[in-house]
């Protein structure tokens, strides 16, 4: 597969109330941006640290849109207001957008106005993360695929080789065994 | 002239004059945006019981839907000294207080089990509650000297959990539910009790739900000794558990 056909996705997920959180997302989207300049990559709006207040949600949703359009990701997903609550209702959606349009043609062209500076905050912070994933991935490598997942190295979640959803389901093929609708399919 | 001070008698919505009544509110007609659909709106606000009304803004939010922000004051009061819920009434202790009550007046390591129930696969509610990190600063149940705490993880059915209970000789069970579409936490939540019933654990085990759909008042009806919601500390947790684990104690020796 060639990296303009490779979708990769990332998340704005910093805790609101760190000190300079939009410096340091900035510093992760724009890292995301440059480490895969051909790739087409999907910025996913701030979810867990949603709370009912929908008004600081939408500010939330709005920030986000900001560092999306500075850093120049393709595919802006959009947050909504009422993320901590259900599904979003008509007026959640229409808001969202709103709030997309303003700020993406606001700032359409900021990314060309503008640098950062070599030691400071941000790029500071992609150095970091970027050796922490690097080691992640070691650990995954060492481990196995499997092992790995089984000890939350994905999203927290731990799903073990031999139980699980659907592990009812699964069964050993014998050596011989022959489906002959796949082939059909 | 209105009143500067509260009426608890006479609570009203406060915008900014005491008693003006004054509700924002927002809402779709699934009618194109147009003087008509103005008006329908209006009227619908005047039917919910406000006076005053003022469309802000109405929105085509899509082909066919208009969206509206309005303001209106609504006619309607209540006596707030009226008013009652039901709380978790037990006090607050810390943890070094909660590990000392255990030792002295329990004297063995409370078993509690949990996990995030049914098909519900988010796990970070049940994680600050057991973590020994915790949440905004509060340690998990992990931390504490005197549980013998176990996080079964997600989407664990009601019944291997209680069979997890009966193996670990679980004192207290912890579910957690956040999904709540169609009601399914309160499904799961029956459930759960109604099992526990079968299996004559109801009276042996503590249970307590947590979630950010879940309330006390709501916990209770499904059948648990206690509900948390959005926000909830573990300290918060394991003070209600050593509270109930006493009173049961007290209650079975007056028998
Ligand atoms: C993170 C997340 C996920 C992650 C979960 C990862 C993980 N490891 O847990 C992933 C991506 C997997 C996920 C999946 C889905 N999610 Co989700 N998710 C969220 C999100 C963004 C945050 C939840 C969270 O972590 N909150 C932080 C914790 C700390 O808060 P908490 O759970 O409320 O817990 C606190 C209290 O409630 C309490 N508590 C909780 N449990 C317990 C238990 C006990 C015993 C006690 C005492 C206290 C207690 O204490 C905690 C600490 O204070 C919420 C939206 C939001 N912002 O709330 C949606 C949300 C919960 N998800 C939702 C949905 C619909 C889903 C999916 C069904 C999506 C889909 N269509 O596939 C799937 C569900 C899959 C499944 N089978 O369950 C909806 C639920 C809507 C509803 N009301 O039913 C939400 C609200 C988003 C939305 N607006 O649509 N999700």
């Amino acid at each position: 597969m060639t990296e303009d056909c490779m979708g990769l996705g990332h998340a704005q997920e910093m805790n609101p109330e760190h000190p300079n959180c939009f410096l340091l997302e900035i510093a992760r989207a724009q890292m995301t941006r440059d480490i895969f300049p051909n790739s087409p990559i999907k910025f996913m709006p701030p979810t867990r640290y949603k709370s009912g207040d929908i008004f600081y949600s939408h500010l939330m949703d709005a920030m986000f849109n900001f560092v999306g359009v500075l850093t120049g990701q393709t595919i802006q997903l959009l947050g909504m207001p009422t993320e901590a609550m259900h599904t979003p209702l008509l007026q959640d959606r229409w808001m969202s957008i709103k709030n997309a349009k303003y700020i993406f043609n606001g700032a359409r062209d900021l990314s060309q106005e503008i640098s950062f500076q070599q030691n400071g905050v941000i790029n500071t912070w992609a150095q970091k993360v970027l050796g922490e994933t690097l080691k992640h991935l070691e650990m995954i490598k060492h481990k196995g695929l499997f092992k790995a997942i089984e000890d939350r190295a994905f999203a927290e979640v731990s799903r073990t080789e031999t139980s699980g959803k659907g592990y009812d389901g699964v069964i050993k093929k014998h050596l011989q065994y022959l489906n002959p609708f796949f082939e059909i399919f | 002239m209105k009143e500067t001070k509260v009426n608890l008698k006479h609570l009203k919505p406060y915008g900014d004059i005491m008693e003006d009544g004054t509700v924002q509110l927002c809402f779709t007609l699934s009618v194109e945006a147009s003087p008509e659909a103005r008006e329908a709106a209006t009227l619908l606000v005047q039917k919910m019981g406000f006076e005053q009304i003022k469309v802000a803004t109405m929105e085509k939010v899509a082909q066919g839907f208009s969206t509206f922000v309005i303001y209106g004051n609504t006619k309607h009061f209540l006596d707030f000294t009226k008013i009652k819920v039901l709380k978790i009434e037990s006090p607050k202790h810390s943890r070094e207080e909660i590990d000392d009550i255990i030792k002295t007046k329990i004297g063995k390591k409370l078993v509690v089990i949990g996990a995030c129930t049914g098909y519900d696969a988010h796990t970070v509610g049940i994680d600050a509650i057991f973590n020994m990190k915790g949440f905004a600063g509060d340690y998990g149940l992990e931390r504490y000297r005197w549980f013998d705490a176990k996080n079964l993880g997600a989407q664990v059915l009601n019944q291997d959990l209680l069979k997890k209970a009966v193996e670990l000789k679980a004192d207290v069970v912890l579910a957690s539910k956040v999904v709540s579409q169609h009601n399914i936490h309160i499904k799961d939540m029956r459930e759960l009790i109604e099992l526990a019933k079968k299996m004559h654990l109801r009276e042996k085990i503590i249970f307590i739900a947590g979630g950010p759909r879940v309330t006390h008042p709501m916990a209770l009806e499904c059948g648990f000794d206690a509900g948390f919601g959005v926000g909830t500390k573990p300290s918060e947790v394991a003070s209600f558990i050593v509270e109930e684990y006493i009173s049961r104690l007290k209650k079975q020796k007056r028998f």
